[in-house]
């Protein structure tokens, strides 16, 4: 094509322009490229590489603009990006094709112009591998581009003869081919360091989400298994009105509580909370719950029952896990209370005449800690109309959003203001108070509750 | 609400001591737990934990502390604490800690003890 003025070779130019981009969207879209950026090297496709580099070099010298017999080009561009992006194989390759169609062409500058190609090619492959087998990145590309055409420049003026003739086409086309040719690897770079980059980005959030996934799984795994545990339904107890609650905390799974018919129309109440979170907590959850429910089978104290899965329990325990217990044996034919209390937070009996509750207070270490540790056990008598409640940590240490906590204070109060109402209502009541005291603040620990009322 | 703890740390004479102030909770012991341990993995095997400033303690920190004890009585070192408020001893009691931590009303008198040896 014929330079006659300054907008036709803007319109040539902005022509050329956008065939690159196309061909840079459509190669870097192409499974070939993929691989490349997979860093997987095969035979077919690094032979459709350098097809589609070799025919975009050819594209580049029909495109040419034609200035005093010689053509200012971006025969270079396939070569180059081919090389920097895909490796020398690829670079030589489309290289070879442009500089055998270029050659195949003749003319005066005919033997410079196909060396150049071809190192142009070899030249952003020796970069490729230089760099650790990536490409070098768009600032390092265009330098690169800018260099090669220079290079060829110098290589027409060593070459041609003679020298004046030289110069003169030198002079004509050395400016357009660089910018040209830096501006197709402009494009080229450009789109694909967007396409490493996104590709990193999904990896990352590839990663992450299955991180999540995986925290997410854990988390219902730890929940089945702590509601697994719980009892589906408390026994009828006789003698009294017994009702339990448990609210499972998202990341925390380690209360339970459980209710055991024994001989003699005596009924066992369990009310514990084990340390820790999660997957771990649960299971050594279902194993205290385990141990201690087997340990009230066989006939004896309530003090040798927690005592021996306390030995039992502290021989699994790992990493300081350790499980506050309340074991409470409630006989209603006597009316009395024998319990143990392993380190748990104090039950309170309310008295049937009024009054501040009474608290049930340790006999004992928490347990797991210590194998051999010994336990106390103490026994209060019951009057009809006594109101016992059990709870976890959970409860009283909900936050509101000013992060004060709920506390045994209001918990005492809420009941005081409920004591004559069924064991149920009065957990209504309890829970009510504590929703609207956290307010939009999450619940932090599970929140677990036993309420027996003396009939 | 992690943000509410404050962790220290010094040494004296051979003696890693850690300080906790404010708040040991299930917000807080994950980070106190690694700060321990990393102190443990360095090779620390005699450790003060001082509670002068500690206002609460949940039983996630009683599984901190109780963690701790554990690893360093395997590796045959010694855990002491100092220094705890009414309220946190309190804790300790209901839990039966007082049994199986060597509890001391303040640093100088733990700091002697280690001097004493283990």
């Amino acid at each position: 094509m014929a330079l006659s003025g300054f907008n036709d070779m803007f319109f040539v130019l902005l022509q050329m322009i956008c065939v690159i981009v196309v061909a840079a969207y459509l190669i870097s879209r192409t499974a070939s490229f993929t691989e490349v950026l997979e860093r997987r090297v095969t035979w077919k496709g690094q032979a459709i590489l350098v097809l589609l580099f070799g025919a975009l070099s050819i594209y580049g010298t029909e495109s040419g603009i034609t200035i005093l017999g010689a053509t200012a080009n971006v025969r270079d561009l396939g070569p180059m990006v081919g090389g920097l992006a895909c490796g020398p194989v690829v670079g030589l390759g489309a290289g070879l094709i442009g500089a055998a169609y270029r050659f195949s062409l003749g003319g005066f500058t005919a033997l410079p112009c196909a060396a150049a190609t071809i190192l142009a090619g070899l030249f952003g492959g020796l970069i490729f591998l230089l760099v650790g087998k990536k490409f070098i990145g768009m600032h390092g590309a265009v330098l690169f581009a800018i260099g090669t055409e220079a290079f060829h420049m110098g290589l027409t003026l060593a070459i041609c003869r003679p020298l004046e003739q030289a110069l003169t086409v030198v002079e004509g086309v050395a400016l357009p081919m660089i910018i040209a040719n830096a501006t197709g690897v402009f494009i080229f770079a450009f789109i694909i360091a967007n396409l490493i980059t996104e590709r990193q980005t999904k990896a990352e959030r590839d990663s992450f989400l299955s991180e999540l996934e995986r925290k997410k799984a854990e988390l219902r795994i730890a929940h089945d298994i702590q509601m697994s545990f719980l009892p589906e339904r408390l026994p009828e107890v006789p003698g009294v009105d017994l009702a339990a609650l448990a609210l499972p905390a998202k990341e925390v799974g380690g209360d339970f509580y459980d209710a055991i018919p024994l001989p003699g129309n005596r009924t066992a109440l369990v009310i514990a909370d084990v340390s820790g979170k999660g997957v771990p907590a649960a299971l050594f959850m279902a194993l205290s719950r385990t141990v201690m429910r087997a340990n009230t089978l066989v006939p004896r104290s309530a003090r040798e029952a927690v005592s021996e899965a306390n030995a039992l329990i502290a021989a699994d325990a790992k990493s300081g896990m350790f499980v506050t217990l309340f074991y409470g044996v409630v006989d209603p034919g006597v009316k009395t209370l024998t319990y143990v209390n392993a380190g748990h937070n104090p039950p309170f009996l309310f008295r049937a005449g009024g009054g501040r509750p009474v608290e049930l207070k340790g006999t004992g270490i928490i347990l797991g800690v210590m194998p051999e540790a010994e336990y106390g056990e103490e026994t209060v008598t019951l009057a009809s109309g006594d109101l016992l409640v059990c709870y976890t940590d959970g409860v009283t240490e909900a936050i509101n959003p000013n992060e004060e906590q709920f506390g045994e204070r209001r918990l005492i109060e809420t009941i005081m203001g409920c004591r004559d109402l069924p064991a149920g209502e009065v957990i209504d009541r309890i829970l009510e108070a504590v929703t609207q005291f956290s307010g939009d603040e999450p619940q932090f620990d599970d929140q677990t509750l036993i309420v027996m009322r003396v009939a | 609400m992690s943000d509410r703890v404050e962790i220290l740390e010094r040494r004296a004479g051979g003696v890693d001591i850690i300080t906790v102030k404010g708040r040991l909770d299930a917000g807080s012991s994950e980070r106190v737990e690694e700060r321990i341990n990393h102190l443990l993995d360095a090779g620390g095997r005699s450790l003060l934990v001082s509670l002068c400033d500690l206002d609460y303690i949940s039983s996630s920190g009683l599984r901190v502390l109780l963690a701790t004890l554990k690893r360093l009585k395997r590796d045959g070192g010694a855990l002491r604490i100092a220094c705890a408020q009414p309220q946190i001893l309190e804790v300790f009691t209901m839990a039966g800690f007082h049994r199986i931590f060597s509890i001391f009303p303040d640093e100088a008198a733990a700091l002697d003890e280690f001097a004493a040896g283990p």
